[in-house]
C-alpha cells in the first residue's frame, strides 16, 4: 500500500492546482496581492449597484425555489400517486428541460414569448394590437424562465423520495385515524423533508448560478454573475474579483446553511417496505390525464418553437401569426461557411477532450478517495466537488485570474487566449459530475468482488482492468455522458474565456442574434439540443445498469 | 352468525387472479385469530381488507353489527401492527404512540401513552427516537402505538417475523399476555404454525385464497378438514392408496391393508391419499404382513427419538419416528402401523399443484402489493 502513496500525492497535487489554486489566487488578487490591502472591497461596498447585484442574487434564488417548488412538487405527486393514460410518457418528458443547456431553455423562451415571439405575435394579431403585448425582460422574466427550468429538480426529488416511501406509513397512519389531510402533514411532507432539502439547495444554488436568463433577459437589472462578466468586459479587472469572491461566498454559506439545517433534520426513514399502489382516478381520470397533457404541451412549447423558427429562412416572417416559409436553408447555412463550422468543431472537440480528462482525473480521484478514506481522501473529495458548489462564473474567472500570468515557478502559465483554456475550464467544471458518478459505482462495489479476483492470483493491474473497470463501465459512462452534456453547452464559462478562433456554440448563438439570424441561431440551438438529447439518452443507459 | 367481528364471504381480485375466495370466519370478542398460511395464500391480503387498505370485490367485514366495508380505514378504528412496524422515523416513540390521540387534551394523551407503554414494557421511552430502539422494542412500540387508541379490533401483520428466533419467544408470550390483559378481539397473520398455536386461540388455514378450516390448535391436529391442512399442520407423508371399505382401511397398492379413517365419505375401490404422522407408523421386522419395505435415506437425531425418512420401492418418501438406534442411513428396512400412534386418514385423490404454479401466484400477489 506504500506504492500508492506518490501517484497518490500527485494525484492531490494536480487537482489542487486545476481547482484550489485558482480559487486562492483570486481571493490573493482581490485582496491586492502581493501589495495587501482592502481597498476594493472599500469599492465595492461603495457602489449601491453592487449591493443591488448581491441582492438581487439573493431574492432571485430564493423566489426561484419557493416558485419551482409550487410547479414540481404537485406536479410529482400527480405523477407519482396517480395513473392516468399516457403517464409514464408525460413523466418523462417533463423532466426534459434539466436535459437542456440553460442558453438553449432561453433562447425558446425568446422565440415563443419575446417581443417578436411566437406567442406574443398570435396574441398582437389576435387582438390587432399595434404593439407586442407584453416585453420579456426584468425580474419577472428571469423567474419565469427559472421556475421553467428548475421546477424538475423539485419533481425528481419528490417523485424519487415518494417512490421510496414505504406505503405502510401512510397505511399505519389512516389506521390510527388520521385523514388524508392530516398524514400528508405529519407523516408524508416530513417524510420528504430530506428529499425537499435536497432540490432547494440544488435550485438555489443553480439559480445563484444562473447566468443565461439574466444575461439575454436581465436587460439593466443585474444579479452577481452577469455583474462580474460585465465589470470583466470593462476591463474592471479588480472589481470583478471582488466580486467573484464575494459570489463565491454567497455560495458556500448557502451551502452551509442549507447543509446545517439538513444535518439537525436527518431522518434515517429506514425503507424496507413498499410504495403506496397508485391511485387510479376514476371519475377525475379524464379531466387529469387532460391536465397532464396539457401541461407537457405547454413545458415543450418553447422547444417546438426553437425547432419551427429554425425552419424559417431569413425575412420570410414578418407579420403573419405562422411562419409562411420553412426550408433547410439555416442548416445548410451551418455547415456552408468555415465560419459557421468552426464553433461546432470547437464546441466537440472541446467537450470531449474535457469529458475524456473529467473522466480520467474523476476516477482517480473517485478511486483515491474511496479507496483511502482519511483525511486525504476527504480532501480530494471537497476538491472535486468543490467546482459544483461555485457557480462556473467564479471559477471561469478564477481561471483567467490565474492563467494569464506567465510564472512557471510558481505553477502560473498564460493560456488565456490560448485553445487550451475552455477544454480545462469545462474539465474543472465536470469533475463533479464524472468524480461522483465513479464515487458512487466505487461504493456499490462489493469489496469482496476484489478479494476473489485477488485470491484468484490475479495482480494489481489486472484485477483493476477485469474487475474494478468493467464494473464501473456503466458509472463512467453515466458521468461522462453529464459531463459532455454540460461542456457541449455550456455558456457561463465560455463568455469569459472564449477567443474568436475558439468560440464554441453557444457564443455563435449569440453573436448570430446580434446579426438578425434569428434561424441560424436556432439551428444551432437544435443541434445543441439534439447533442444533448444523445447524451442524456446514454447517461439513462449507464444510470439504469448502476443501479439495475 | 353471531360473533363481534365478522369476515363474511369476502372476495378480492388482483387482475384476474383470485387471492381471496370466498372467505367467512368470525372472532367473539376477545379472541384472538391466526390466519395461517404458506406465503401467496392470501392471508394477507385477508387481513388488508379488514383493516380497510384493500377493497373487496364482494363481501363485508361487519364489527359489533356494524357494516364496516365501505369505510376507509382512519374510520374503522382498527389498530394494526406493520410487519416492518412502520413507525414514523422523524417522531419519538412518544409521539409515535400518541399519533391515534389526536383530539385528546394533551394531559390525556400524555397518560394514555404512559399507559400503553408500561404495558408493552416501554415506561419512560418517550422521549426516544424510535430509530434508536432494537428490533424488539421497536415491536412494542408498534403494538403500544396500535392499542393506544383503544381500537375495536387488533390486526397484526407477521409480527414477530422481523425478530431473532430466541427473541421471537419472548416477545410471543409477552404479546399474549398483553392482548389478554386487555382483552382485544385480535386477527393476526403469521405462516408459522408453532405461532399460531401458540397465540392463537383459533386457526384459520388459508390455502390459495379459500379458508380451508378454522378451528382450535387441537381441532386442526387431531381432525383436519382437507388434505391441504392435514399435510400443512405438523409433518406427515403422503401415500397413494385405495380406499378399501370391506377391510375398514386403505389398501397399498400391490402391498397389505393399513387401518386408517375415512375423512370423508369414500366410495369403495376410490383413489385416495393416506396422511399419515410419523408416530403413526413404525419400523417393523419383514415377518408382519402389513408391512411393506424402504430404504433409510435419512435420519434425524431428536433427542429421546429420531426421524427416519425412508424411500418406497415403489415412489415417495415416508417419515416415521422410532428409536435413535433403530436403524442406519442405507438400511433396508420395513414400515407398518404403530399400534398406539394416531390412526391415519384417507383424503379423495387431489391432482398435485404443480410448485411453479404456487411460486407464480406468490410473485403476482407480491408485485401487485408493491404497485
Amino acid at each position: 500500500m506504500r506504492r500508492r502513496g506518490i501517484p497518490f500525492v500527485l494525484l492531490l497535487l494536480a487537482l489542487f492546482w486545476l481547482v484550489g489554486y485558482p480559487l486562492l489566487l483570486t481571493l490573493a488578487e482581490s485582496l491586492g496581492a502581493p501589495h495587501w490591502t482592502l481597498a476594493h472591497y472599500a469599492e465595492f461596498a461603495r457602489r449601491p449597484a453592487e449591493w443591488g447585484a448581491l441582492w438581487a442574487s439573493l431574492w432571485i434564488s430564493i423566489a426561484t425555489v419557493v416558485l419551482s417548488a409550487a410547479v414540481g412538487v404537485p406536479l410529482a405527486f400527480l405523477f407519482e400517486r396517480t395513473d392516468f393514460p399516457g403517464r409514464r410518457a408525460l413523466g418523462t418528458l417533463v423532466a426534459l428541460p434539466v436535459a437542456l443547456p440553460p442558453l438553449i431553455g432561453v433562447l425558446a423562451f425568446l422565440f415563443l414569448y419575446g417581443e417578436s415571439g411566437f406567442a406574443s405575435r398570435a396574441v398582437q394579431s389576435a387582438f390587432h394590437l399595434e404593439h407586442p403585448p407584453w416585453r420579456l425582460t426584468g425580474p419577472g422574466a428571469i423567474l419565469f424562465v427559472h421556475a421553467y427550468s428548475m421546477y424538475v429538480y423539485f419533481y425528481l426529488f419528490t417523485r424519487a423520495g415518494l417512490a421510496r416511501l414505504d406505503g405502510a406509513y401512510l397505511e399505519a397512519a389512516a389506521s390510527l385515524g388520521a385523514g388524508p389531510g392530516r398524514t400528508m402533514r405529519t407523516v408524508t411532507l416530513p417524510l420528504l423533508r430530506p428529499a425537499l432539502g435536497g432540490a432547494a439547495l440544488l435550485t438555489f444554488m443553480t439559480s445563484l448560478s444562473s447566468f443565461s436568463a439574466p444575461y439575454v433577459f436581465g436587460g439593466s437589472f443585474r444579479v452577481m454573475t452577469t455583474q462580474i462578466v460585465a465589470s470583466k468586459l470593462n476591463g474592471d479587472t479588480s472589481l470583478a474579483l471582488v466580486e467573484t469572491v464575494t459570489l463565491a461566498a454567497l455560495g458556500f454559506a448557502g451551502l452551509a446553511l442549507l447543509r446545517r439545517s439538513e444535518r439537525s433534520r436527518t431522518v434515517a426513514g429506514a425503507v424496507r417496505g413498499a410504495a403506496p399502489r397508485r391511485r387510479t382516478l376514476r371519475g377525475g381520470r379524464l379531466p387529469v390525464a387532460g391536465a397532464g397533457w396539457l401541461l407537457a404541451v405547454l413545458l415543450l412549447l418553447p422547444h417546438a418553437t426553437l425547432v419551427l423558427v429554425s425552419f424559417v429562412p431569413r425575412n420570410t416572417w414578418t407579420t403573419e401569426a405562422l411562419p409562411p416559409v420553412l426550408r433547410l436553408e439555416n442548416y445548410a447555412a451551418l455547415v456552408a461557411t468555415p465560419e459557421r463550422l468552426r464553433p461546432i468543431v470547437n464546441s466537440l472537440w472541446m467537450a470531449s477532450a474535457a469529458t475524456a480528462g473529467g473522466v480520467l482525473l474523476g476516477f482517480a480521484a473517485a478511486y483515491g478517495a474511496v479507496r483511502r478514506r482519511g483525511r486525504l481522501g476527504a480532501a480530494l473529495e471537497t476538491l472535486v466537488a468543490s467546482p459544483w458548489a461555485l457557480p462556473g462564473t467564479v471559477f471561469a474567472i478564477a481561471l483567467a485570474a490565474a492563467f494569464s500570468v506567465h510564472a512557471p515557478w510558481a505553477g502560473r502559465f498564460v493560456l488565456v487566449g490560448t485553445a487550451a483554456i475552455l477544454p480545462l475550464a469545462y474539465l474543472v467544471r465536470s469533475l463533479p459530475l464524472t468524480g461522483r458518478a465513479a464515487a458512487a459505482g466505487l461504493r456499490q462495489m462489493d469489496p469482496a468482488l476484489e478479494e476473489a479476483a485477488a485470491s484468484l492470483g490475479a495482480g494489481a493491474s489486472r484485477r483493476f482492468r477485469r474487475v474494478v473497470l468493467p464494473h464501473l463501465r456503466p458509472a463512467l459512462a453515466a458521468g461522462a455522458s453529464l459531463a459532455f452534456l454540460a461542456a457541449v453547452g455550456d455558456f457561463v464559462v465560455s463568455i469569459v474565456l472564449y477567443t474568436y478562433e475558439t468560440r464554441p456554440i453557444s457564443i455563435e448563438i449569440l453573436s448570430e442574434l446580434r446579426i438578425q439570424e434569428v434561424g441560424v441561431a436556432a439551428a444551432y440551438g437544435v443541434l445543441l439540443t439534439v447533442l444533448s438529447a444523445l447524451a442524456f439518452v446514454i447517461w439513462g443507459r449507464g444510470t439504469e445498469r448502476v443501479s439495475g | 352468525m353471531p360473533g363481534y367481528l365478522r369476515l363474511e364471504a369476502l372476495e378480492k381480485k388482483f387482475g384476474d387472479l383470485a387471492v381471496t375466495r370466498g372467505v367467512s370466519l368470525s372472532a367473539e370478542k376477545g379472541e384472538i385469530v391466526a390466519l395461517l398460511g404458506p406465503s401467496g395464500s392470501g392471508k394477507t391480503t385477508v387481513l388488508r381488507l379488514v383493516a380497510g387498505f384493500e377493497n373487496p370485490d364482494a363481501g363485508r367485514v361487519v364489527v359489533e353489527g356494524e357494516d364496516v366495508t365501505g369505510l376507509p380505514p382512519e374510520r374503522r378504528r382498527f389498530g394494526m401492527v406493520f410487519q416492518h412496524y412502520a413507525l414514523f422515523p422523524h417522531m419519538s416513540v412518544g409521539e409515535n404512540v400518541a399519533f391515534g390521540l389526536a383530539g385528546a387534551d394533551r394531559g390525556a394523551s400524555a397518560a394514555r401513552v404512559a399507559e400503553v407503554l408500561g404495558l408493552t414494557g416501554l415506561s419512560g421511552f418517550e422521549p426516544r427516537r424510535v430509530t434508536e430502539l432494537s428490533g424488539g422494542q421497536q415491536q412494542r412500540v408498534a403494538v403500544a402505538r396500535a392499542l393506544a387508541p383503544s381500537p375495536r379490533v387488533l390486526l397484526l401483520d407477521e409480527p414477530l417475523s422481523n425478530l431473532d428466533p430466541t427473541l421471537r419467544e419472548k416477545t410471543r408470550r409477552e404479546l399474549r399476555r398483553a392482548i389478554r390483559k386487555i382483552g382485544i378481539t385480535t386477527l393476526f397473520v403469521t405462516h408459522e404454525q408453532e405461532e399460531a398455536f401458540e397465540l392463537g386461540d383459533r386457526v384459520a388455514v388459508l390455502c390459495d385464497g379459500r379458508l380451508e378450516q378454522i378451528g382450535t390448535p387441537e381441532e386442526l391436529f387431531e381432525r383436519p378438514a382437507t388434505r391441504f391442512v392435514a399435510t400443512f399442520i405438523g409433518r406427515s407423508s403422503v401415500v397413494p392408496v385405495r380406499w378399501d371399505e370391506k377391510a375398514g382401511g386403505a389398501r397399498i397398492p400391490g402391498g397389505p391393508v393399513w387401518p386408517a379413517r375415512a375423512a370423508v365419505a369414500l366410495a369403495d375401490g376410490a383413489d385416495g391419499d393416506l396422511v399419515a404422522r410419523p408416530e403413526s407408523m413404525a419400523l417393523a421386522a419383514a415377518s408382519f404382513d402389513d408391512a411393506i419395505p424402504a430404504t433409510v435415506v435419512e435420519r434425524r437425531f431428536a433427542g429421546r427419538f429420531a426421524y427416519y425418512v425412508l424411500a418406497r420401492e415403489a415412489d415417495g418418501e415416508l417419515e416415521v419416528l422410532a428409536e435413535p438406534d433403530a436403524a442406519r442411513e442405507g438400511d433396508r428396512v420395513h414400515v407398518r402401523p404403530s399400534a398406539d400412534g394416531p390412526i391415519p386418514l384417507v383424503f379423495p385423490r387431489e391432482p398435485r399443484v404443480p410448485t411453479s404454479t404456487l411460486l407464480q401466484r406468490e410473485s403476482i400477489v407480491v408485485k401487485r402489493r408493491r404497485r
